[in-house]
Formats: structure tokens, sequence, C-alpha cells
């Protein structure tokens, strides 16, 4: 769809796959190296959502939900996280965050998680 | 009317865990009570009382999600911290989701679970104290004549006493006047007060 809102993806090892997932998803994707380049991402153009790993090369997940919320307020992040256990996905979703997804079942978490968020915008 | 004590409610259909997590919380002089099922605290509780829900996941009849769910319907807002011996991540990002407190996993240690109760406790207190002061504003705004809500509207939005006269038909002097009934009905001490209260009153959610 011409003009939807990008999804933004920072710094992902599986890029590829979820590239291929938000093309059969029919979402526009913007992807960014770190964090710092997501907040100017953010004020920049209006985005879909957020798909951001636990830890990136210049902050962890919680400090850019935090600092993406003060540009885009209300906006969705999905983080990715390895095999991760209970207690750390109550912390990220504490921080604010949508939803933790398992990068063992990378596509289907996105799947689940992605589709009824673009289709309701 | 005095406002009971706030109370740790315990939802759990496993007797030994309700036993333990009672007295646990006893131990440190807080209130407990138990119900060994949602349908059992549903039917007890009062939303007037305070406190924390400490709930399991898992339990026949209505599981504590469901019980989550009926309670954001019915509008409460008391804090909910899920405690679960089978806790797997959906899980818990769907009940952090739906609005829950924390997420504990069984087996816990019993400061861990102490700290989330305080904590739980804590943000019923604040949650409560900022609702209170919302029915205070409105009170005090029902206060208000029709001519002092138009005052207070055009003055909460930037406007000059003698803009505010030229729009009501009205002088720049009588404007003061009805601004100065609003101040002191509203108990408000400078403008800038008395926009947070007009902010508080149209958006009850923009400071949760």
């Amino acid at each position: 769809m011409p003009g939807a809102p990008a999804v933004l993806c920072v710094q992902q090892r599986d890029s590829e796959e979820i590239r291929r997932v938000l093309a059969a998803l029919h979402a526009p994707i913007r992807e960014c190296a770190d964090g710092h380049a997501a907040i100017v991402e953010a004020r920049s153009d209006p985005l879909s959502c957020a798909v951001v790993p636990l830890q990136m090369s210049d902050m962890d997940a919680s400090a850019l939900i935090g600092a993406l919320h003060e540009v885009a307020p209300g906006l969705a992040v999905f983080v990715v996280v390895d095999n991760p256990a209970v207690s750390e996905a109550v912390l990220v979703m504490r921080s604010g965050a949508h939803a933790v997804i398992d990068s063992r079942i990378l596509s289907t978490g996105l799947m689940v998680h992605l589709a009824p968020l673009l289709r309701a915008r | 009317m005095k406002t009971p004590a706030a109370c740790v409610f315990i939802v759990d259909d496993d007797e030994a865990v309700r036993s333990s997590v009672r007295f646990l919380i006893r131990s440190v002089g807080l209130q407990a009570q138990v119900y060994r099922s949602a349908q059992d605290f549903l039917a007890g509780y009062d939303p007037r009382h305070p406190g924390c829900l400490l709930l399991d996941v898992r339990m026949p009849g209505m599981s504590g999600l469901e019980l989550q769910q009926e309670l954001n319907r019915r509008g409460a807002t008391i804090p909910v911290v899920f405690i679960s011996g089978h806790g797997d991540v959906p899980m818990a990002v769907e009940a952090m989701q739906q609005g829950a407190f924390d997420f504990l996993q069984k087996p816990f240690r019993d400061q861990d679970l102490l700290d989330r109760v305080q904590r739980a406790l804590a943000r019923d207190t604040e949650s409560r104290s900022r609702l209170a002061a919302r029915a205070e504003i409105q009170v005090r705004l029902a206060t208000l004549t029709p001519r002092e809500t138009e005052v207070l509207q055009l003055v909460t939005r930037g406007k000059a006493n003698k803009v505010v006269g030229a729009e009501l038909g009205v002088s720049q002097r009588t404007v003061e006047i009805h601004r100065a009934h609003v101040m002191e009905k509203m108990n408000a001490s400078s403008l800038a007060e008395l926009v947070r209260m007009v902010l508080d009153s149209e958006h009850p959610t923009h400071n949760p």
C-alpha cells in the first residue's frame, strides 16, 4: 500500500527473515543501524511500529523504547529476544514494549503480533 | 466513611499456596484475604477496598487472565501481580499487555514477592489519590455558574481578560470578577494550577 507508514527495524541479526515476513504482510520497512539512528527515523516520519533487539550497540531496548515514546507516543515497539526468560520478558514489557518476540520463532512471532496491528492501521 | 486498610487479595486454587502466601503477607503486618477461585473473588470484591491482587494464572473455571479481563471490563484499577508455576513468555506478555502490574514465577523468593506486593500497594495508593483528586476537581467544577464555566474555558486556553470579555460580550472588569470567583471556587492559586485541573478533568488518562 503506497504511503503506508513503515515498520522500523533496528539492528536485527535476522533482518532477512524480517524482510520476508514484512513483505508477506505488504508492510514497507525502514532499517537502521542502532538506537540513535532509530530515534532520528522516528522523528522524521510516522512509523507503524518498530522491531528492536534486546541490546543494540549503543543502548538497550528499554532505553530505546523510552526515547521512541518521547518522539512518537504510543508507538508499538516489539522486542526480539533470544530464548527469553519470563522475568526478562516481564521487565521488557514493563519498560513499555508492545510485545516480546522469541527469536527462535521469529517469523511466527512477527506474524502473530504485527499482522493485527498492521491490519488495524 | 473511613477507608479500610489495604489488603492483599490472594486468588489461587492451591490450598498450600493460599496458606503460605497469606502467612507470608501477614508476617509483615499486612492484611490478606484468600479466595479459592476467580468467581469467589469476584463475588466478594469491593473495588472501594484498597489493595492489590495476587493471582494464579491457571485455575479451574475462570482463569487468572480471564479474571483480569473481567476486572478491566469493570474498570477496576487494582494492581494485579500474577504468580504462576506454569508461566511462559507468551502468557506473561499477554498478562502485561492487559495491564498486569507484574508477573512472578513459582518458586519465588519470599522477599521477591513482598517487594512486588509493596510496589503494587504503593501503585494502588497513588492511583486512588489521583482518582480522588480528579473527583474533587469535578465537584468544584460543578459549583461554577454557566458564565464562570465559559470564563474558565477561555482563560485556560490562554486568552487575556480583554479578549474573553470581547468574546462573551461583557466588560473586562466583569471577566475579572468571574475569574476571581473561578479561582476561589476551584481553590486554585495560579492560572497554571487551574489549567492543570482542567486538563486533569478533560483527559483523566493523560497522567495514568
